[in-house]
């Protein structure tokens, strides 16, 4: 009878029962937040801008004096890397008038890799790895959705996980916690019978490996020869990512577990450490159900502020900023 | 009052984690060690030895869930390990004498126990565990090194803190 006489016991039970209940319940995969969470990150959110800012001025003065010590150098590093790319340039837009010629004789519409995006502050990060997120400063009220793909100048970072009403919250792709799994390509070039062959490698990133800090592609067919320092950009199969964007390079590969598949080691090209600017990418097509490409509807954020950061980019003008980050 | 100012460090102490924190962290240098700041979890600690071990549940409870909502994914997970640490630092110095080296052994202890107890749930529900060994060297050694340390700068102004809230308190009685 001692036993059930003992209110203290029961109570720590119960409290541990509900906890394990409240963790099973939310741990799932969950469309929206509900209004309490939302409540919370949006009132957080207020507060924490106003302290990252400042740290990440102060922080920023500090590279910049240390910059300022090998700025002969790295100019020079520039200035070549400057005449390569007026010649790049010059072949990126023929190869893009080509592109459109041929598209308009073959009577194809729409690319999934036309987007557009909205400019993001960073103003918190969490500070340890089990969840590597961010939190970012535009939320549902500026048109931002669950599962957008989240870049930076040098590339993919990650998608967002959740939104508040004025804030959201943006999954890293170094989380551990791997659910996040991105439908990426290979840009392989060979030469066969002394031509040289473009073609596409699929694959699927999934986990980030924390000691080497590489990300790891899996499901890459067997057969196919993927090399040293090829690019990784997305396939823009599935979901809302849209197509070419950056990624990393490959650094090795080898065959996976059962020999079936090969499983591709990656560099990323983002550099995951300083994020302070994030744009949140938005697909200017879909895939309906039946197949046919639709236009993304604009309500959202029309007549909101965010409207002149809203620019529509053409697959062009986003792989510069590919090469950038390679170099 | 006091319990306002206490409340309001704790809470500064959590903002300050996700914010400015994040660009002192040796990550952010390029190193591969990791040092996790719960500097809130420090002052709960602390805290919780001083007014005993109920307050520590409760504050636990709260910066826990905090740090769930804003951070994770799943909610309750950081709510029962610091819960379990702030209850299990106040049950220690009831035990024993508290004297300063025993606190901050505590400290060290509790810190290196929260940090298993993390990540022992995250092996629960995380599909890609890590190798222990690193883990252990890599991030937990550093942390607890680095709380410990805050610990030492921060005790004699949360001990000052605890003990006006403890005389305001009796003084309402």
């Amino acid at each position: 009878m001692s036993f059930f006489g003992n209110k203290r016991l029961i109570v720590v039970l119960i409290g541990l029962v509900l906890l394990i209940s409240l963790v099973g319940y939310t741990s799932r995969e969950r469309a929206n937040l509900t209004w309490p969470e939302m409540f919370l990150k949006d009132t957080v959110s207020v507060l924490q801008s106003i302290f990252y800012r400042p740290a990440q001025v102060v922080s920023g003065l500090f590279k910049d004096i240390g910059d300022a010590y090998n700025v002969y150098q790295e100019n020079r590093v520039l200035k070549a890397n400057l005449d390569q790319l007026a010649q790049v340039t010059d072949e990126l837009e023929a190869t893009k008038a080509e592109n459109q010629r041929l598209r308009a004789a073959l009577d194809v519409k729409n690319t999934q890799s036309s987007y557009q995006f909205r400019v993001a502050e960073v103003i918190a990060r969490n500070s340890d790895n089990w969840n590597n997120v961010l939190t970012i400063d535009k939320g549902q009220k500026d048109g931002i959705k669950k599962d957008m793909a989240v870049i930076t100048p040098k590339g993919l970072i990650g998608r967002v996980q959740s939104v508040a009403n004025f804030s959201a919250t943006v999954e890293l792709l170094t989380n551990v916690e791997n659910s996040n799994h991105v439908s990426a390509r290979i840009l392989a070039k060979q030469i066969a019978n002394g031509k040289i062959v473009y073609s596409y490698i699929n694959g699927v990133i999934e986990e980030y490996d924390p000691r080497n800090r590489l990300l790891i592609m899996r499901k890459i067919p067997w057969g196919q020869k993927v090399e040293q320092n090829q690019s990784v950009v997305t396939s823009g199969m599935g979901g809302v990512i849209p197509e070419n964007l950056s990624i990393g390079k490959v650094v090795s590969v080898q065959a996976d577990d059962y020999g079936l598949t090969q499983t591709a080691y990656i560099q990323p090209n983002a550099d995951f450490n300083e994020i302070d600017e994030v744009m949140v990418v938005e697909r200017a097509y879909t895939l309906s159900p039946n197949g046919d490409l639709v236009p993304t509807t604009q309500t959202n954020n029309s007549g909101t502020p965010v409207t002149p950061q809203t620019k529509s980019v053409t697959p062009a003008n986003s792989v510069p900023a590919t090469g950038g980050g390679g170099q | 009052m006091p319990r306002l100012y206490l409340t309001a460090t704790v809470l500064l102490l959590f903002l300050l984690e996700g914010t400015v924190l994040q660009v002192l962290s040796p990550n952010a240098w390029g190193l591969s060690w990791l040092a996790v700041p719960r500097f809130a979890l420090v002052t709960v600690i602390i805290l919780s030895m001083f007014l005993g071990r109920r307050e520590g549940l409760y504050y636990g409870l709260g910066i826990g869930l905090l740090q769930d909502v804003l951070y994770g994914q799943a909610i309750g997970v950081y709510m029962l390990s610091m819960m379990v640490a702030g209850y299990f630092a106040g049950l220690v110095s009831l035990l024993f004498h508290r004297s300063a080296p025993l606190v901050f052994v505590t400290i060290a202890l509790t810190l290196f126990g929260h940090e298993w107890l993390l990540y022992i749930l995250f092996r629960l529900f995380s599909t890609a565990p890590n190798d222990v060994q690193w883990i252990l060297i890599n991030q937990i050694l550093p942390t607890v090194g680095l709380n410990l340390l805050f610990a030492i700068l921060i005790y004699a102004p949360m001990r000052y803190l605890c003990e006006t809230v403890e005389k305001g308190s009796r003084s309402i009685e």
